[in-house]
């Protein structure tokens, strides 16, 4: 699904979340139920602290050397068979997947889970050029009917309580209503596996590239990453250039963090390890598969200071834990990423100008930080984009406005002690000026403040 | 023992009664307390909103107000962090500035720090009464590690009940200028934090930060409670 | 670790995966025990290309030629590892690694010897991967409706291990 980017309206999209109350109490629960899943699964790991280390290292050291990476990866999955593709940003990566498509006269493309696929608005583009696409992860499936996009990286359909997602099916698949999970996704999986038998091709993503083998690794629990990547005869798996691991040596520590801070679960139902195409004499992979890895700005993040984000796994921790994201849901965040790691990879991969009002989307609690499995410094690189804003020319003129003063201010206690008494004395105005919802939620300034009770 | 307290801007204009129960606590274990005169802010809220200039302007003046050896002792887990974290990486590209950073840095504790690792004040008996509830601000508890440390001189206080809080580290809302930019978030995360609070059925809620406080204390007014809010000084302050 | 506390964490962790969990001391035993775990009117499907394979379907009746159509599919799979009950189903021999994921379905038989005690060491026995590698670790689930746990969504419903000397 493509949709106009609405970060510039974070204020007022969340301001109409905070009203939806079937909305609040879907967040409530799912992040809830989150926080106990992954303590629970964590609990299994004897030293998490030092797993966090690899995990991070691993990560450092594949962006300190990427384009090398990369280039191995590439060697080695062209040697398997793949044709291995580099798009240098949305426009290319979609107009090649499209042309790929349409040469081959494919009709109709099961796809599993991508949110990559959904940052460059591929199904749209697909769907304009006659190519039927459909989405078989229940999630994805589920908004997909509703024509939504994604309101969180794992559980897309997260923002959904049963009832109605129950509706949903009912009035979009003709099936008689029930509310119950269980029934639902048994309906999923008929209307499914039609789909999966008939297409033409399937789109994937990937958790991550493998450079020594040239292999992808697909984590998934339904089982229709696996169909798609393995029932027809075309396989197009796209993901973006930062998710290569040096070797299949450095997965084990993947394996045992994503899944827990993910869903906490001690591993996924599937880990799929795809090298190349078919080989003869073998009864399994597609016959023909594209990799299509995809730039779209990683290359200038690598080389900028906030490069840390580019460690991402895309586990959803950090939005699990957030305040924030609990409070307005995915969709508030206006574009493909919410929550903390959604706040600064949209800023630093569509620009200030479209997303300058994210980066106020953080109380800077640190509790996205305690849980990140790679150790993204996230508080720190939301304190940089702020700094960045100013630069950038994007910052609140009445702030700025305010800090100025306060710069000078803070230096100088005459004026600083003089602001204070001029606060007090306009404090009615000053209230009636920002709203009960500002300076009314703050007490009268003492008449005494506490310096001038002191010796 | 002789100490420099920093009062904080927000208790400054807002709270001062919670300076007074810092300094009544100081003098009862014996400790001298000196208020450097002209003390200001410790730039949190320029450094939060990346405005490090102004942040770095706030911390000069902090230097040079709180200079020697005494540590400095500040009934604010926000303002300590900032100034123990913080201040040395906005001098990291001056020598002379650095030094002083570094220095005031090792040598900052928040209160409650303060009274269990160098008072072992959680070793006395206070007195206390009702249920409290605590809530663990954000930087006290992730920033300055300080988890144990309040719950310890909560248990001092005789004849009070403790009763956690569910998602007590939760964030209140106030989050610095977040709250003035996004009010309708952090109205509603200060909503969430009265819940929790209210769940406990205790009657007083305590913490360490007065921003927080003020911010649940408006959550719960909101919410038509009358359960007390108090930072933990003076609780601890009434009960000598 | 001993091998018989690496069969153990197996079956204890598979268990948890929510697969069903059965040691058998012999061929002899085999045979008599998947023509219960694929009760009367399963369709099965076997490749049959292992004395094991072909000991398992020795007493089952309704045999189909490809996965396609099998509400089952009874196979000896290629390693286990014991760190996380997975079991791991690979395309070497010219199998179908399909057959593990389109039945409703999956029987699974393990020689002990096949099972490795972490994720490291099964990976260090891979060399150049084949093909398609599938590490499986119970049935297949979602929980995207309301995170409520629903087990068996496009991969099989029902995963049946059984760890063979």
């Amino acid at each position: 699904m493509s949709e106009e980017q609405t970060s510039r309206n974070f204020r007022a999209n969340s301001a109409a979340s905070i009203a939806d109350l079937s909305l609040r109490a879907a967040m409530k629960n799912a992040t809830d139920t989150f926080g106990t899943r992954r303590t629970a699964a964590l609990e299994a790991i004897a030293d998490l602290e030092a797993l966090r280390d690899k995990a991070s290292d691993v990560r450092m050291q594949v962006l300190d050397r990427l384009p090398e990476y990369l280039e191995k990866f590439t060697t080695n999955a062209t040697r398997a068979g793949a044709t291995v593709h580099r798009a240098a940003d949305a426009q290319a990566a979609r107009e090649l997947i499209g042309s790929l498509l349409k040469e081959r006269g494919v009709k109709m493309a099961a796809k599993g889970k991508s949110m990559v696929s959904e940052e460059i608005g591929l199904n749209a583009h697909l769907q304009a050029a006659g190519i039927e696409v459909v989405e078989t992860d229940l999630g994805e499936f589920i908004i997909q009917l509703e024509g939504e996009t994604p309101s969180h990286i794992i559980v897309p359909a997260i923002h959904k309580n049963r009832q109605q997602v129950g509706r949903l099916f009912a009035d979009r698949l003709g099936v008689p209503y029930s509310e119950d999970p269980q029934v639902l996704t048994k309906i999923a999986r008929k209307v499914m596996r039609e789909k999966f038998l008939a297409a033409d091709a399937g789109i994937s993503g990937a958790n991550f590239a493998i450079a020594e083998t040239g292999s992808l690794v697909l984590f998934t629990n339904e089982g229709n990453g696996r169909m798609v990547t393995s029932v027809p005869k075309l396989h197009i798996a796209i993901l973006s250039v930062e998710k290569v691991l040096p070797s299949l040596a450095e997965l084990p520590t993947f394996i045992r963090l994503l899944p827990r801070s993910a869903t906490g679960q001690a591993i996924t139902s599937y880990v799929s390890i795809i090298t190349g195409t078919r080989k003869p004499g073998e009864a399994t992979g597609a016959q023909e598969l594209h990799i299509v890895l995809l730039d779209n700005g990683r290359s200038e993040i690598l080389a900028g200071a906030c490069r840390e984000m580019l460690k991402c796994i895309r586990c959803g921790a950090c939005m699990n834990v957030c305040p924030v994201y609990r409070t307005v849901g995915g969709h508030a965040y206006g574009w493909t990423y919410p929550g903390p790691m959604g706040m600064v990879l949209t800023t630093l991969l569509t620009g200030m100008e479209k997303s300058y009002p994210l980066v106020d989307a953080s109380t800077l609690c640190g509790a996205c930080v305690d849980v990140c499995p790679v150790r993204i410094p996230l508080v720190e690189l939301i304190l940089k984009l702020r700094e960045r804003r100013i630069k950038e020319g994007y910052s609140d003129t009445r702030e700025r406005l305010g800090m100025r003063f306060f710069g000078a201010a803070v230096q100088r206690p005459e004026i600083f002690f003089w602001a204070q008494r001029v606060s007090r004395l306009f404090w009615p105005v000053i209230q009636k000026l920002t709203g009960k919802d500002v300076a009314g939620r703050l007490p009268e300034p003492s008449s005494r403040p506490f310096h001038r009770r002191m010796p | 023992m002789r100490v420099q307290l920093f009062g904080t801007c927000m208790v400054d204009s807002f709270f001062p009664e919670v300076g007074e129960a810092t300094v009544r606590l100081l003098e009862h274990f014996g400790v001298e307390v000196d208020y450097p005169r002209g003390q200001t802010c410790c730039g949190q809220p320029a450094f939060n909103a990346g405005y490090r200039q102004q942040a770095r302007g706030a911390a000069e003046h902090f230097l040079s107000i709180f200079t020697g050896d005494d540590p400095i002792v500040t009934p604010s887990g926000s303002c300590a962090a900032m100034v123990k974290h913080h201040y040395p990486e906005l001098f990291h590209d001056d020598l002379k500035m650095g030094e002083l950073a570094r220095s005031a840095a090792s040598r900052v504790f928040e209160m409650s720090q303060f009274l269990v690792q160098v008072l072992r004040a959680h070793e006395r008996v206070f007195i206390g009464k009702g249920r409290i509830t605590y809530h663990s601000s954000c930087h006290l508890t992730r920033s300055l590690g300080v988890r144990e440390e309040p719950l310890l001189l909560i248990s001092a206080l005789a004849g009070a009940q403790f009763v956690p809080m569910p998602d007590a580290t939760r964030c209140c809302g106030f989050g610095g200028t977040f709250m003035a930019k996004l009010p309708e978030i952090s109205c509603a995360l200060a909503d969430d934090k009265a819940e929790s609070i209210m769940a406990t059925g205790a009657d007083t809620v305590t913490g360490c930060d007065s921003a927080c406080l003020m911010t649940i204390a408006d959550g719960l007014k909101r919410r038509g409670s009358d359960i007390k809010v108090r930072h933990l000084v003076q609780l601890l302050a009434e009960g000598l | 670790m001993s091998r018989e506390e690496i069969v153990t964490l197996f079956m204890e962790k598979a268990a948890l995966a929510a697969a069903g969990t059965l040691e058998v001391a012999d061929s002899e035993a085999l045979s008599a025990a998947v023509p219960l775990l694929v009760q009367d009117g399963k369709k099965v499907y076997c490749p049959a290309l292992t004395q094991l394979e072909q000991a398992a379907v020795r007493d089952v009746v309704f045999r189909v030629e490809g996965y396609a159509q099998a509400d089952a599919t009874v196979e000896e799979v290629l390693a286990g590892i014991a760190e996380t009950g997975s079991i791991v189903c690979a395309s070497v021999e010219g199998r179908a690694v399909q057959a593990s994921l389109l039945p409703s379905h999956h029987v699974a038989i393990l020689p002990t010897g096949k099972i490795y005690a972490t994720l490291e060491e099964f990976f260090a026995s891979l060399g150049t991967p084949p093909t398609n590698v599938a590490i499986i670790t119970g049935p297949s689930r979602t929980a995207d409706i309301e995170l409520t746990l629903a087990i068996g969504v496009h991969g099989p419903e029902r995963l049946d291990i059984i760890v063979t000397a």
